[in-house]
């Protein structure tokens, strides 16, 4: 009978193409729910654009001009070709006329890197704290880790960054309130103007990690194929690292996945809060204004970003773990 | 070398719960010579398990073992420090476990684990290719068909036999002298359980190490072992050559187990029952801890009862086998 | 190893206490506080803590605390009524989905799929756009936010249980889809699904206050612990104790239905607790 090694391999390439189709599924499916949805919204882009007292020949060349008297189906495939091509159209109000795509670019990376610089922060907490807290499981350091981490989930972030500004910003003056300083400018300085945002984002996301991290090391301690591995006479260093923290890694990087959600949903007020010029605040922006396309281009750009991650985070998984990969 | 390999006297093993201990082995003392196999006998709850892994200091933190000495090759171990004590977990004292399904580390393949072993233990092997080749070679003298594929493999893609086999392998590689098989076959069904005795029969006589079997299965402690300790509730109750102490038990458990196989092996109707079961909870040190379930029980087994030495048999903890033996 | 046992307890213990302390304050507070509601006070604006008003006032003069406890009572109002909407709405499609399986289990988790790929907040906000501001509106956002986190726990617990015994038994006897679905099946799932239902109910309240706090969710002049926030930013640097406390309030809210929800987990899953040997 020819060996199975290779079965691993063409199991694997389905289940890529699997997730990836099903993501491309979920995308479209999204950008119609997102269209739509928009379309049933109270208020009329004419009348935005061009004021409240716009005669009814304006509207209706400015609606002819932007194929908004074309049955919702046509304008829907219009729009959806064009965001293929990153085509998003133009802004009816955050910035009259500027196409939307420019805008997006703009400001995207700014989200993106407060993004990261909170997912480091996190990951890095919650990587000390979770495994102190397991393997020192019982003891007073893993009570105030837990009792931390509880903490964390509880604080509505907005209010903490607010905590922050006055602890750190008003009070000890050791970080600026507001505005956020662009890497291209200075590293430092964004490293510097983008903490207390990215803190503000990350605690709850600490919290979260940890408290799994120090879940899943704790069963995998008591596994088995620990003590086996003990019996054998390997290093407490090298069980930990192979049999206890690998086999750990997964759930927490799958929590890491789930969080993501929630990562660019906080980013959305931190933005507004701490002046960052960021997608988040872009939206927000273009809700007051009714700009109904920049709105509909954030949702959009929201669902590509989270699905991309959550296809990264599954093929991570299962590569580390085979099991999954069937 | 008249020393034997392993000689254990008074081994105690206690658990701090949070009110007080339990005492779930007391006072075990046994000696295995080189190149023997000692077979450890009794029921869940027995003590025999928590024995051997006391042995290897392989229990948790809130596990108290005492003991007058456990000496391997003339040292204690037990006194040794924790660091200079891993150098022998594996390289002279090995363990195979009950659960050959649990034992391997799920995201890993097989050939992982013997290189990692490899790695520490065979250090003759310079290259990643002759640990291969090395493991290869311990797979096939377990009867395993095709050592190559089967390395490859993770461990959910092999059975409970294979796994057991693959077990013991990763435990044989690493060479060393004294192996604790602790219930190896009770997890697997009949027809694997036989391959894998007759397996072990084979392996003792092919390998120059000592090995003790732990079952609660005697027709299987017959096959393989030489000598053989029985326990009940955390005792030694009989202890001596395997031959013997199957032919005449003198401890009434040890007596109701024989039976017990002795049916098994025949074809009758009807099983003796040893009635009632071991219970929990902590003994008392002042009656025989049997006595419950004895049917020979009277008023002087209410007493701490010693191990009595029978000579030309063995060791029995019983008040009417050391009165057989002196009326005899 | 007997501490931490105790503290397990402790917490669900913990929990319980404190959000009944609170539940009772928001619905009695209002009453038998000496501050008429919504009153003005030019002479004492903006003033920080003191026995007599204990959390403030803000820049018309009203007590804080007073309005804090109104302001709770409506997030809570809000989000009680969008979780409670999510899981009427949730669990009967996530039964009738892990039960029946086939196409409608693929469609329905097929949505579920799509809603979970948007932010939560991100989705609320989308709402609010296209639904428009007030309190109504920020309860169904809500409950649009959380119906498919219902219907996913729902619909997998149901899976599982589906071929227990008593579902069996049940389809033997001739017991009619929606029964069996409700009268077996759903009292057996209730415990993680409570247990969400806790940590929703919290999350609903920041997702409340958060719409509010950037002004697309509950409209000033009705207070919400969000409206009051937002209020508070704007003076935040001369009278910062509006928005602090304010916010504290929210986080012991939130840190009592966690530790609630914590507790519930501990009970249903004994497993989870501190091992000994």
């Amino acid at each position: 009978m020819p060996p199975h090694e290779s079965q691993l391999m063409p199991q694997g390439l389905k289940y890529f193409l699997t997730r990836f189709i099903g993501a491309l599924i979920t995308m479209l499916v999204g950008t119609i729910v997102v269209f739509f949805v928009m379309k049933a919204a109270p208020g009329d882009p004419a009348l935005v654009v061009l004021g409240d007292f716009a005669t009814p020949e304006t509207i209706a060349r400015f609606n002819s001009d932007q194929g908004l008297d074309q049955p919702e189906l046509i304008q829907y495939f219009n729009w959806l070709s064009g965001i293929v091509h990153f085509d998003f159209g133009q802004s009816l109000s955050v910035s009259k006329g500027e196409d939307i795509g420019d805008l997006i670019a703009y400001r995207l990376p700014s989200t993106f890197i407060i993004g990261i610089y909170a997912l480091t922060i996190a990951i890095c907490l919650s990587l000390i704290l979770g495994t102190l807290a397991a393997t020192k499981r019982g003891t007073l350091v893993d009570t105030g880790a837990t009792s931390l981490a509880v903490l964390g989930v509880s604080m509505p972030d907005f209010w903490l960054g607010y905590m922050l500004i006055l602890g750190l910003s008003i009070g000890l003056g050791w970080f600026p309130s507001y505005g956020f300083v662009r890497p291209s400018a200075s590293v430092i300085g964004a490293l510097h103007s983008g903490f207390l945002p990215a803190l503000a984002i990350a605690a709850p996301m600490a919290a979260v990690f940890t408290r799994t991290l120090r879940t899943s090391l704790i069963e995998n301690l008591d596994r088995d194929h620990v003590r086996v591995a003990l019996s054998f006479g390997h290093t407490g260093r090298f069980i930990f690292l192979h049999h206890v923290f690998r086999n750990s890694i997964i759930p927490y990087i799958v929590v890491i996945g789930l969080q993501i959600r929630y990562l660019l949903g906080g980013v959305v007020i931190i933005e507004r809060i701490f002046g960052i010029n960021g997608i988040g605040s872009l939206m927000v922006e273009a809700a007051f204004a009714r700009d109904y396309y920049v709105v509909q281009a954030c949702a959009v750009v929201f669902l590509g970003v989270v699905l991309t991650v959550n296809f990264a985070v599954d093929l991570i998984c299962a590569s580390l773990d085979p099991r999954r990969a069937r | 070398m008249n020393q034997p390999l392993l000689d254990v006297r008074n081994l105690s093993v206690a658990f701090e719960m949070g009110n007080g201990h339990l005492t779930v082995a007391s006072e075990v003392s046994f000696s295995l010579e080189k190149g023997k196999v000692l077979g450890l006998i009794g029921e869940s709850g027995s003590g025999k398990t928590v024995t051997s892994m006391a042995i290897l200091r392989l229990l948790s933190d809130n596990a108290r073992v005492t003991a007058d000495h456990v000496k391997f090759r003339g040292t204690d171990i037990h006194k040794l420090p924790e660091v200079e004590f891993d150098r022998l977990r594996g390289s002279d004292i090995a363990m195979i476990f009950q659960d050959p399904v649990g034992s391997f580390n799920p995201v890993k393949t097989i050939g992982w684990h013997f290189l990692n072993v490899g790695r520490r233990h065979r250090r003759e092997a310079n290259s990643k290719q002759a640990l291969t080749n090395l493991a290869q070679d311990a797979l096939a003298k377990v009867d395993i068909a095709d050592p190559g594929s089967a390395l490859r493999k993770y461990p959910h893609q092999l059975s409970g036999g294979m796994l057991q086999r693959c077990l013991i392998a990763l435990v044989l590689f690493c060479k060393p002298s004294l192996i604790v098989a602790d219930e190896p076959t009770t997890n697997l069904d009949n027809l694997v359980e036989r391959q894998i005795v007759g397996l072990f029969d084979k392996l003792r006589h092919e390998i120059d190490a000592s090995f003790i079997f732990i079952t609660h299965d005697m027709t299987i402690a017959e096959q393989v072992s030489d000598s053989m300790i029985v326990m009940y509730a955390g005792q030694i109750v009989e202890q001596g050559e395997t031959r013997e102490i199957l032919r005449t038990p003198r401890h009434p458990y040890t007596r109701g187990l024989v039976q017990t196989a002795r049916e098994l092996e025949g074809d009758v109707d009807t099983l003796t029952e040893i009635a009632g079961d071991i219970g929990t909870g902590t003994w008392s040190e002042n009656r025989c801890r049997f006595a419950p379930r004895c049917p020979l029980h009277e008023s002087a087994c209410d007493h701490a009862i010693p191990l009595y030495d029978i000579p030309g048999h063995g060791k029995v903890r019983c008040i009417k086998a050391e009165r057989e033996d002196h009326a005899a | 190893m007997k501490f931490s046992a105790l503290i397990k307890n402790r917490t669900a213990l913990a929990g319980t206490i404190i959000t009944c302390i609170f539940l009772l304050a928001v619905v009695f507070g209002p009453m038998i506080s000496p501050w008429a509601s919504g009153g003005f006070d030019f002479l004492n604006v903006l003033k920080p803590p003191s026995w007599q008003h204990p959390f403030g006032t803000d820049s018309l003069g009203r007590d804080v605390a007073t309005r804090v406890l109104e302001g709770a009572r409506i997030s809570l109002m809000i989000s009680v009524s969008g979780v409670l909407g999510a899981m009427i709405l949730g669990i009967t499609a996530g039964l009738f989905a892990g039960y029946k399986g086939g196409w409608f289990d693929a469609i329905v988790m097929r949505i579920v799929d799509l809603f979970f790929a948007f932010p939560a907040f991100v989705l609320a906000l989308f709402l609010m756009v296209a639904l428009g501001f007030g309190v109504t509106n920020v309860a169904l956002a809500i409950m649009l936010v959380y119906l498919p986190l219902f219907a996913r726990i729902t619909r997998n617990t149901t899976g599982i249980v589906r071929n227990d015994a008593y579902v069996q038994a049940a389809r033997v006897m001739g017991q009619s889809t929606p029964r069996i679905l409700f009268r077996e099946i759903l009292p057996n799932i209730s415990a993680p699904i409570l247990v969400q239902a806790s940590v929703a109910v919290a999350f609903g309240i920041v997702i409340e206050s958060g719409l509010s706090f950037i002004g697309l969710g509950v409209q000033p002049p009705t207070p919400s612990l969000g409206v009051i926030m937002a209020d508070g930013q704007e003076y935040f640097r001369r009278a910062p104790w509006v928005l602090t406390l304010t916010g504290l309030t929210v986080t012991v809210a939130l840190l009592a239905l966690n530790l609630l929800g914590d507790g519930l987990r501990d009970l249903a899953d004994p497993r989870l607790k501190a091992r000994d040997a």
